[in-house]
């Protein structure tokens, strides 16, 4: 009866004059590592000493992830062979209790409503079926079926019945005595993402981004003192399904990167170790700074994308971008993992303002950036389709003006991109040269001076 | 008492997870405090709805902390409970911050059970007859997911399954349980120390908006121009004398991720079958009977789901041909099957017409409703109502500065943003904004019978017109002195507007202006069309029409309007005028 052996160190506990100090900082985690994958997955190495005896034994680990993937569990150790892993998952309840308990002997005390005394009998429980039925002495009678106070006693709490769902390992081993192990499984629960801090300086054309790992625990279960691995990338990806970060205009590289930093790599994945031991516990959510960086070169831009070859009638803002390099020369010198880059720009008296956030991807380090922060107040583009003419059975001319408009006391150049051009339309005519960036974009850059416009007009010759 | 007695130092003992070595210092005192408010990134103009704030703050605060030598832990308490834990900045402490950590384990029933879990708990029975109080220790083996299992000296028992009155009481409040989910971080310090240190963060419900009010004066022509900036806070948090600022424009904001949602809170005690045993009828869930058939509408009339708020398939259907068939008998009558595509816009653009009246009427009715059933209180004051233009005392007008593409206007004064509160402060005034009355009619929307033209104020947001400054979406609404008194004439949700910028306020329909557009001519390339507008005022108006196809000439200075070109002509006084155009028909099918 191993179980019971520490049901009596329980009992030995509680009784008066061997009185102990609660020690709520120990549970039976060993030495920890938990390497966290962005995918909302996590390995959790525990380094556990066990005391076995020889030959067969059945041990429990308690306080493992209460989101356990039992299937992933391996224990290895000098001297020790597995017999059978069990996962049990049967939770002692009330009435858990009370059913395996049919059969069975227990204590009611009852206690008189009038005058407090209280009687104890010994009762058999004959069945638990909507009501408890019970055999005390000859007679048979149901659970408080008169509505007065009974308490029940137990003897014991029955097998495998559990506070928690406990993994259970039946191992063989060669020798008794202390044996090192090291227990490790997979589970869901625990994930990670980045968060970058950027304060751009626009006088200095400078940016400073501090970057942050910001991990969840959800799994139910502290993780205490853990040596923490954070591993960039999704373990279940690949096969180059679609992406939403991926494309389009909402893309934060411009160019991805050729440049191989000194940071740690397995396969594919980049590591970010945590420097120290920390202590994940449940419902938190914890960061830890990995990147630090300061005075990389950054510039402002403008882009405004016309997605197909119409206008609006109500001038659109163009988007603001922030554009620096995570090139080793003059930018960050480091890949960063994805996660959310909030940028902040000082206001007149000093303070750090937010002045807008974006999600980026898994950007190697030399790329380029372009983060798009937010639209502009002050500078805006007007599109109209001046004139649609057939010119043949099966070709269209288009005349568009996009008229770029500028409020600020200080000229811009915005990137202005025509899109949705399939290739076969030709530019017969632009007031400004533009480059055709593929089959379906041209994109020109449009001065603009202070408090001023420009008109920037283009003749497509299309199939449509 | 001999239990009391051995108790005590499990009273004294505080449990704690957290590394023996941390100490543990908790900041809830805030010194200086600034707050940035920015608008519900989704909504581009109008007036906010201050019941809920859709918006968010950044809010950076000064904190006093006295660190002791080592590792310590800062707790920080009084910030908003919208706090975005991953925004959160920390600045100015000797040695950084080596981790930041929000935590959401709650001192809660369920909690303390959770915590106190293989631990020992002091167990009180009080006799309901003699009141006689009897206590012993227990461990909890089990909780606090379907019920607390407790054992001691005598065995094995379930709490509050004997229906005796008894109750827990635990040692302490295990470091690790906070009151509310709470923002700490990890630092070191090589001796104690003092820190002034500087805590940013972003935080979920907050909003704010421009609430102009337009003055016209006596003779038409000019208006007093007028805004409110208007704050709303939403939460449960003060900011007493804050630094406040707020941000026009629309910076990108990615949805949040949401942190680690707080383990259950509540002490679900269940037994065994007890009291209810056999005398008294028991509780069965019984399933609600299902409709017979499959058409899924019906089911959502069981329960609390409005008839009709789920569509099936042969509803749609029924429903599609219902306004086919409206469509079509609203639209020219006479059939020209062979111009069909023009017809067909035109009558498809009577039901766009309808949707734009409505939403027109919108900005209305949703202050009608703000107002009386929809908000639970505060309720958000009406837009402000004057008849005169209001003085501003010296200095207490916000202030406009730059900030990268964005507009920050900045109190010049500092103010308490209380907790569910909206705050107003002034930030433009503008006595003499030109503007011209237009009445426009969208060909688009029209047919031979007459129809009322929309009246618009156009007004350009330059200097020479009596503005040129920036301004901030929001709502507009409009007085006009009549001959009683001064009345509200028109409500318009106004976008951020840059200098130069043309805007035009929808003044709802004239009956005095009506118009009709009737096709004249028609050949396989050009379609020839007559648009006749007729004024009922003793005052000549001009009048737009606006033309939303290519036309085949397009006369010199043609500008594109909001909706398609523009045909300005004058109306004389108690006259009319007609205009002509053709429409090009390329389409050669």
């Amino acid at each position: 009866m191993l179980r019971l052996s520490g049901f009596v160190v329980a009992v030995a506990i509680a009784t008066p004059g061997i009185m102990l100090r609660p020690a709520f900082a120990q549970n039976t985690q060993g030495e920890v590592a938990v390497t966290i994958y962005n995918n909302n997955l996590a390995l959790v190495q525990d380094a556990r000493t066990l005391t076995v005896p020889f030959g067969r034994s059945r041990q429990e680990f308690p306080d493992v992830s209460a989101q356990i993937r039992p299937e992933t569990v391996t224990l290895s150790g000098p001297g020790i062979g597995i017999v059978e892993q069990n996962f049990d998952y049967d939770l002692l309840s009330p009435d858990k209790l009370m059913e395996k308990a049919v059969g069975q002997v227990i204590t009611i005390v009852r206690t008189n409503p009038a005058t407090g005394v209280e009687t104890r009998e010994q009762a058999k429980v004959l069945a638990a079926n909507g009501g408890i039925v019970l055999q005390i002495g000859q007679r048979i009678e149901v659970l408080r079926d008169d509505g007065l106070p009974v308490r029940v006693v137990f003897d014991k709490v029955p097998e495998n019945l559990r506070a928690r769902p406990t993994l259970s390992v039946t191992i063989d081993s060669a020798k008794a005595g202390a044996v090192p192990t090291r227990l490790s499984y997979l589970t869901p629960g625990l994930g990670w993402t980045s968060d970058y801090v950027a304060l751009f300086d626009e006088k200095l054309g400078t940016i400073d981004v501090q970057g942050w790992v910001t991990l969840n625990n959800n799994t139910g279960t502290t993780f205490t003192n853990a040596d923490t691995l954070l591993v960039a990338g999704d373990v279940s990806g690949g096969g180059n399904r679609f992406s939403y970060l991926a494309g389009g205009d909402d893309a934060t590289i411009e160019e991805a990167g050729t440049e191989s930093g000194p940071r740690e790599r397995l396969g594919n994945f980049y590591l970010y170790p945590l420097a120290e031991r920390t202590t994940i516990a449940n419902a938190q959510q914890k960061q830890v700074s990995f990147l630090d960086v300061k005075g990389a070169a950054a510039r402002r831009a403008y882009e405004f994308v016309n997605g197909w070859m119409g206008g609006n009638d109500v001038p659109r803002s163009v988007a603001t971008a922030i554009k620096f390099s995570t090139s080793k020369r003059g930018g960050l010198g480091d890949q960063l993992p994805a996660g959310t880059i909030r940028v902040y720009m000082r206001d007149a008296r000093g303070d750090p303002q937010f002045i807008g956030e974006n999600r980026i991807t898994h950007t190697p380090m030399g790329s380029s950036m372009s983060i798009r922060t937010g639209e502009a107040f002050d500078v805006k583009v007007k599109t109209v389709v001046e004139e649609r003419t057939r010119v043949s059975k099966r070709r269209w001319r288009t005349k568009m003006r996009y008229t770029v408009s500028n409020a600020r006391d200080a000229g811009v150049t915005v990137d202005l991109a025509q899109d949705g051009l399939w290739g076969d339309v030709r530019i017969e005519a632009q007031s400004i040269v533009g480059e055709r960036v593929s089959a379906d974009r041209i994109e020109w850059k449009v001065p603009v001076p202070a408090n001023g416009s420009t008109d920037l007009t283009a003749t497509f010759d299309s199939r449509y | 008492m001999r239990v009391m007695r051995w108790l005590l130092p499990l009273l004294v003992a505080v449990p704690s997870l957290a590394s023996a070595a941390d100490k543990i210092v908790t900041s809830d005192t805030v010194g200086d405090i600034a707050v940035t408010i920015y608008r519900d990134p989704y909504r581009d103009s109008g007036m906010m709805n201050a019941g809920w704030p859709g918006g968010y703050a950044l809010i950076t605060e000064t904190r006093t902390v006295t660190l002791p030598e080592g590792d310590s832990v800062i707790r920080f308490e009084n910030v908003a409970e919208g706090l975005l834990p991953e925004t959160a900045i920390i600045t100015g402490l000797p040695k950084g911050v080596r981790e930041k950590n929000r935590d959401a384990r709650l001192i809660s029933p369920a909690g303390l059970v959770d915590a106190y879990l293989k631990r020992r708990v002091l167990i009180r029975r009080t006799d309901p007859t003699t009141g006689a109080v009897r206590e012993q220790t227990a461990i909890i083996r089990s909780g606090p997911n379907g019920g607390v299992i407790l054992q001691t000296e005598q065995g094995i028992e379930a709490l509050q399954c004997s229906g005796l009155p008894e109750r827990m009481i635990y040692g302490g409040i295990p470091d690790d349980l906070s009151a509310k989910p709470t923002l700490s971080i990890r630092t070191r310090s090589d001796r104690p120390v003092t820190a002034k240190i500087q805590l940013t963060y972003m935080a979920q419900g907050f909003d704010w908006s421009a609430n102009y009010v337009g003055n016209i004066a006596p003779q038409g022509g000019k208006m007093g121009l007028f805004a409110w900036l208007t704050v709303a806070n939403g939460g449960q948090q003060s900011f007493r004398d804050a630094r406040l600022q707020v941000i026009a424009g629309k910076p990108n904001k990615q949805p949040n991720n949401p942190p680690p949602p707080p383990p259950p809170v509540a002490l679900n005690l269940q037994c065994w079958p007890t009291d209810n045993a056999s005398t008294h009828p028991a509780e069965y869930f019984t399933q609600l009977p299902l409709p017979a058939g499959n058409d899924l509408g019906r089911y959502n009339d069981v329960g609390r789901n409005a008839p009709n708020s789920f569509e099936t398939k042969k509803q749609r259907k029924a429903r599609e041909k219902r306004e086919r068939l409206l469509a079509e008998e609203g639209g020219y009558g006479g059939g020209c099957d062979d111009c069909g595509d023009i017809i067909v816009t035109s009558s498809r653009g009577s039901g766009r017409a309808e949707k734009s009246r409505q939403l027109q009427s919108a900005p209305m009715a949703v202050s009608v409703m703000s107002a009386d059933a929809m908000m639970p209180a505060p309720p958000p004051p009406p837009p402000p109502v004057m008849a005169e233009n209001v003085a501003i005392a010296q200095g207490a007008k916000a202030g406009v500065e730059n900030l990268g593409d964005l507009k920050l206007y900045r109190v010049p004064m500092r103010v308490t943003v209380a907790a569910q509160s909206q705050k107003q402060v002034a930030m433009i005034s503008q006595p003499a904004a030109s503007y011209v009355k237009i009445y426009t009619m969208n060909v688009d929307s029209g047919g031979p019978s007459p129809r009322a033209a929309n009246s618009v104020l156009r007004a350009r947001n330059v200097k020479d017109a009596g503005l040129g400054l920036p301004l901030p979406a929001g709502s507009l609404a409009v007085f006009e002195p009549g001959s009683r008194r001064t009345m509200l004439v028109g409500e318009y949700p106004l976008a951020d507007l840059a200098i130069g910028q043309d805007v035009e306020i929808g003044m709802g329909y004239s009956t005095d202006v009506n118009w009709t557009v009737r096709r004249v001519d028609e050949t396989d390339h050009k379609q020839g069309w007559r648009v006749d507008i007729t004024n009922a005022r003793d005052a000549p108006v001009m009048a737009e029409v606006i033309i939303p196809y290519d036309l085949e000439k397009k006369p010199a200075g043609l500008e594109r309007g909001v909706g398609g070109w523009k045909l300005p002509v004058t109306v004389e006084a108690n006259g009319s005028a007609s205009v002509n155009y053709t429409l090009k028909r390329d389409a050669g099918r």
